[in-house]
């Protein structure tokens, strides 16, 4: 590029208001160095007597940036106590993005057609400048680096950002400029005020339309190159937030009067509590996570008078926002102590786990098998036979249509399932009772199995002995799920 | 071991345990249709997630007279109950009842024929297939696997409907 065309543009931009930052910007300079360095990348620019008289006054808000990139802003920024917030959080690292007010678009667009007149031949191409989010956070992070004690990282892989919310005073008036020179485009959003909630100036609207209007129609309306502001961006608001992290672990259920979630109807709670409440409220007590912070999911559910035994039922639950990220092997160990004084559920093999491993709970929902023990009752005496005709009735194929139990709030559908194994055996002094083991494909209704749901479910244990079987009590014993892995107790892994 | 065995785990000392139909069911019946001279008592067993099942009551006289049935038409007027489909947790495209609506005829050996109503404001879920091939059910297991139909009632009709009918009690007075 000609050296003189380009000191030529400089000392345009920083004649008409522009900051030394985005004079660099609409050079398209995408070298961050240039930036950090400006000083002496400015003093290698050889100006005009005429420029350096304007540039030794005190600096006004920039026309395009109005002053984002300007010491007085990035300052303001540095100094606001809501970075304070950022404190609470453990992470090592962090990134930042900006939110502006919609009218820097506006002012970025009409000093564009500043330059495109003043200098044809080096904006022909339609050249973009450097985007002034990207110059920002060249700008900013190491200051914030220093102020947050944290390392400035990427935000495609950095887990905690920092957001910092800019306005300014006089948005709505200049936008209303560009609103005169295309009030048909704002038509809808002013007379339909409920649709859009009252928002008339959008950044994406206005892109779109910056995109489409003519420069001859802006010409007519706003200043160009626009007037320098009195004002300032002012810091709104900083937001800061941890994505998610997440605890694996396993639960056993003893009580047959405890739902998996809390079972709310008409707004009122059925349960007095729940697996999830007693898990959630010791994390609570214990690590003073926000119980509005937390959520659930585990591998299917048992019903409330359902217990579920053996190594328990897969489950994660998503923490949202953490503060704190990093919890030690004894801290999980205290949490399944505390949850486990509830003597309703046990907690093991707590442990973190990653975003990437939650599907393994859906897979376990769908694919892997579950052993139940389901305690039987006959009309009468059960004889050795029948027992018989159990035990040699596996691997069986059965056909479940949708039980009328759950058919209020699911399709109606008739389903193949596989009884993979079954075993029966006698119960001692209870000639009309048997036990039943059973290794089901996933989504079978077991209690239907064995009662038949009005011969809904064929075969059922019903049609296979030809008595009427009715199911007392129901246990899961497994769900062979290898996921979480278990935790070894004694050596700490 | 944190737990005991599923024998101790539930009170099964009670002789009084209750069958499917009668655990999670409440029985009404439905008297609107009958006249001095015909009997058309229907049975309604509320599910208690508001599922009905639908049956004859036990002084129906295809019941009291243990009749032989021959029969049983599910087409009515120009719609085959047994064509009833639905998609989705909603049920959408179910035959839609009215409590007038019939639901099948049954046809006896002594030439009588009984209409089945709905008694219910609802969606269709199912005619009874297994009636179909063992039509004894009716008479021998009404209220569990001889059931004529499942219906889900709507919800704004739902309560009036049910207050409206008569209960246990009352009925085999």
């Amino acid at each position: 590029m000609c050296e003189e065309l380009k000191n030529q543009i400089i000392d345009h931009l920083l004649t008409i208001g522009c900051c030394k930052y985005c004079c660099l910007r609409y050079l398209n300079i995408r070298k961050e160095d240039s930036y950090l360095n400006i000083e002496q990348f400015m003093s290698d620019v050889k100006s005009s007597e005429e420029t350096i008289s304007i540039k030794r006054v005190r600096p006004n808000p920039c026309i395009a940036c109005l002053g984002l990139l300007q010491d007085f802003v990035i300052d303001e920024i540095i100094q606001n106590v809501q970075l304070n917030t950022a404190a609470e959080y453990d992470s090592k690292t962090f990134t930042c993005s900006v939110s502006m007010p919609v009218n820097i678009l506006l002012r970025e667009h009409l000093v564009k057609i500043d330059l495109k007149r003043k200098f044809p031949d080096f904006y022909k191409d339609d050249t973009q400048e450097t985007q002034l989010n990207k110059i920002w956070k060249v700008v900013i992070k190491n200051k914030l680096a220093s102020k947050l004690n944290k390392t400035f990282q990427n935000s495609v892989i950095c887990n905690f950002s920092v957001n910092i919310i800019l306005d300014y005073e006089d948005e709505d008036q200049e936008l209303k400029l560009l609103q005169k020179a295309a009030p048909n485009h704002f038509k809808t959003r002013t007379q339909q005020r409920k649709k859009y909630s009252g928002e008339i100036y959008t950044r994406k609207d206005i892109l779109n339309l910056l995109s489409e209007i003519k420069d001859d129609n802006i010409l007519k309306h706003c200043p160009v190159p626009p007037e320098v502001p009195l004002k300032w961006l002012k810091c709104k608001s900083i937001e800061c937030k941890h994505n998610p992290i997440y605890f694996a672990g396993r639960y056993c259920k003893y009580s047959r009067e405890l739902s998996q979630s809390p079972w709310i109807i008409d707004g009122v709670k059925t349960m007095e509590t729940s697996v999830q409440e007693i898990i959630f409220n010791e994390i609570h007590k214990i690590f003073g996570i926000p119980l509005n912070n937390l959520k659930f999911t585990a591998s299917g559910r048992e019903d409330c008078d359902v217990r579920c035994l053996g190594r328990g039922r897969p489950f994660y639950i998503e923490i949202n926002d953490p503060r704190v990220t990093e919890f030690s092997f004894e801290q999980f160990r205290t949490l399944e102590k505390a949850i486990n004084l509830s003597k309703m559920i046990k907690v093991q093999d707590l442990q973190p786990t990653v975003r990437e491993d939650l599907c393994q709970i859906k897979k376990g929902e769908e694919t892997k098998t579950k052993q139940y023990i389901a305690l039987c009752i006959v009309e009468g005496p059960v004889s050795d036979e029948k027992i018989n005709i159990l035990n040699q009735s596996a691997p069986l194929e059965i056909f479940q249509d949708t039980p009328i139990r759950v058919l209020h709030r699911r399709p109606l559908a008739t389903r193949k399932k596989t009884i993979h194994e079954m075993k029966a055996s006698r119960v001692p002094e209870k000639d009309n009772m048997f036990k039943l083991n059973v290794v089901t494909q996933a989504g079978t209704y077991i209690k239907e199995f064995v009662h038949g749901d009005f011969d809904r479910t064929v075969p059922n244990v019903c049609s296979l002995i030809g008595m009427e079987v009715d199911i007392l009590a129901l246990d899961v014993i497994a769900i062979n799920l290898d996921w979480p892995k278990p935790i070894n107790y004694e050596n700490g892994t | 071991m944190d737990f005991v065995d599923i024998m101790d785990s539930i009170n099964v000392t009670s002789d009084e345990y209750l069958s499917v139909a009668d655990r999670y069911y409440t029985v009404k019946y439905c008297t609107d249709y009958s006249t001095e001279e015909n009997n058309l008592d229907h049975c309604i067993s509320f599910h208690t997630n508001r599922i009905c099942l639908i049956s004859l009551a036990e002084k129906h006289p295809i019941i009291k007279d243990r009749k032989q049935i021959l029969k049983i038409d599910s087409v009515v007027g120009n719609i085959d109950r047994l064509e009833n489909k639905s998609s989705g947790k909603a049920k959408h495209g179910a035959q839609k009842l009215n409590p007038n609506s019939i639901l099948c005829y049954i046809h006896c050996s002594d030439g009588s024929s009984y209409p089945v109503y709905s008694c219910i404001k609802g969606k269709l879920l199912e005619i009874n297939k297994n009636i179909f091939k063992n039509p004894q059910l009716i008479i021998e297991k009404p209220r569990s696997q001889g059931y004529i139909a499942l219906i889900l009632p709507y919800l704004d009709s739902f309560t009036q409907i049910k207050d409206s009918m008569m209960s246990n009690e009352s009925y085999c007075k």
